[in-house]
């Protein structure tokens, strides 16, 4: 896991957050589609550099206000299986604001008799990057006010939820998860 | 040629003050259309005759021959520069299929805030056409339109058509039998959550 502070320039932060989009969408951002066509691409393909091999494609959601934070992990939040051989690397969570209260990201799972989890969990401070292994099963400590992020995987192939995507475009994408 | 003087402009402008409470109801904006339309058949001395029914993109037949369409919009001549408010020439409701088949030689456009009237001819309209989303739109150079009528001061009969629309729809209904008012339940099963599909963070945050 790593995490990076101030990790964009204010400039982009703004344009961010005065974005006008679909928020309640999935955003697909193809590999070698426009990183420029807004703030939210221009963050999406920044986070292309921390990963090692090719990718398709990213997909990009917001995170409000969740109805019932439970433990997942993204993969299988946009696949009914795991796609073996083309595993994502990373799950990239980009913070835009923090709760009054509360509202940390831990990671661990639903154990037999109760939840184990990592004594590590992530602080959401606004413009801070986190990235783990997407693999790994996380959610979100219960909070108090608003607390926004916006979560990234970069995927080698389609995630199998979806119709083919391709790596030159962008596309607004329905949720395929609860 | 037709004669826009003859025209008893003074009724027509009116009328559209009169029904101008029902374009605030968007199943009724056709309705003051062709309310508009009619008043202005009738009020043209015998010059225009109202084919809106049978014709499309199309509303009157006028002595001359030629083929007259009426638009009517509040502020349609801007305060500044040249050009009106765009005016929608075609609504295709789907995909734009880009500039329309010449359907009428003149535009009549009513302006409701100014109390005036201009003409422009198709190759006009056309000429500042554009499209927009599933419209064909134009605005027109008001230096070159013809102002058949100007700040004219009309005769308005001053009655409620929002209050004889709701009349009329409950006097096609009418009398139900043990009718009950609407009441919602304590604690209704199901709240729907108007989600705006695209907007600002803050909006989504509000209603998320």
């Amino acid at each position: 896991m790593k995490l990076i502070d101030d990790y964009l320039k204010q400039d982009d932060v703004n344009a961010l957050n005065s974005l006008h989009i679909e928020y309640a969408k999935v955003h697909w951002i193809g590999a070698k589609s426009n990183p420029e066509k807004n703030a939210l691409t221009k963050l999406v393909h920044s986070t292309k550099s921390y990963v090692k091999d090719p990718v398709l494609g990213a997909t990009a959601w917001y995170n409000v206000r969740p109805v019932d934070p439970v433990w997942h992990n993204d993969i299988l939040s946009y696949c009914d299986k795991y796609p073996i051989n083309n595993l994502p690397e990373h799950t990239f969570i980009y913070y835009m604001r923090s709760p009054d209260s509360g509202g940390h990201l831990e990671f661990g799972g639903a154990g037999i008799k109760e939840d184990w989890r990592m004594d590590v969990t992530v602080e959401p401070i606004p413009n801070r990057l986190v990235y783990f292994d997407a693999f790994m099963t996380h959610r979100v400590a219960p909070y108090e006010g608003n607390r926004v992020s916006i979560g990234i995987v970069w995927w080698k192939i389609t995630p199998d939820r979806y119709e083919e995507q391709k790596i030159d475009e962008y596309n607004v994408l329905e949720r395929v998860w609860k | 040629m037709i004669d826009w003087n003859r025209f008893n402009w003074p009724k027509i402008i009116g009328v559209m003050h009169d029904i101008e409470s029902l374009t605030n109801i968007p199943q009724c904006r056709m309705m003051s259309a062709h309310i508009l339309e009619e008043a202005t058949a009738r009020c043209s001395d015998g010059q225009l005759k109202y084919v809106g029914d049978t014709e499309i993109g199309c509303d009157f037949i006028g002595c001359d021959g030629l083929r007259y369409e009426s638009k009517s919009t509040q502020g349609l001549i801007k305060k500044k520069g040249p050009t009106t408010k765009k005016i929608t020439l075609k609504n295709y409701y789907g995909k734009c299929l880009g500039e329309p088949e010449q359907t009428f030689d003149y535009m009549i456009a009513f302006d409701s805030t100014k109390n005036t009237v201009i003409l422009a001819d198709w190759d006009h309209c056309i000429e500042n056409g554009d499209t927009e989303d599933a419209k064909y739109v134009t605005e027109l150079d008001v230096n070159r339109c013809e102002v058949i009528a100007k700040d004219v001061n009309y005769v308005a009969i001053g009655f409620d058509a929002q209050q004889k629309y709701n009349d009329f729809v409950s006097s096609c209904i009418g009398k139900i039998v043990d009718e009950k008012e609407f009441v919602m339940m304590d604690d209704p099963s199901a709240i729907i959550k108007r989600v705006p599909l695209e907007g600002t963070l803050e909006t989504f945050m509000m209603v998320a």
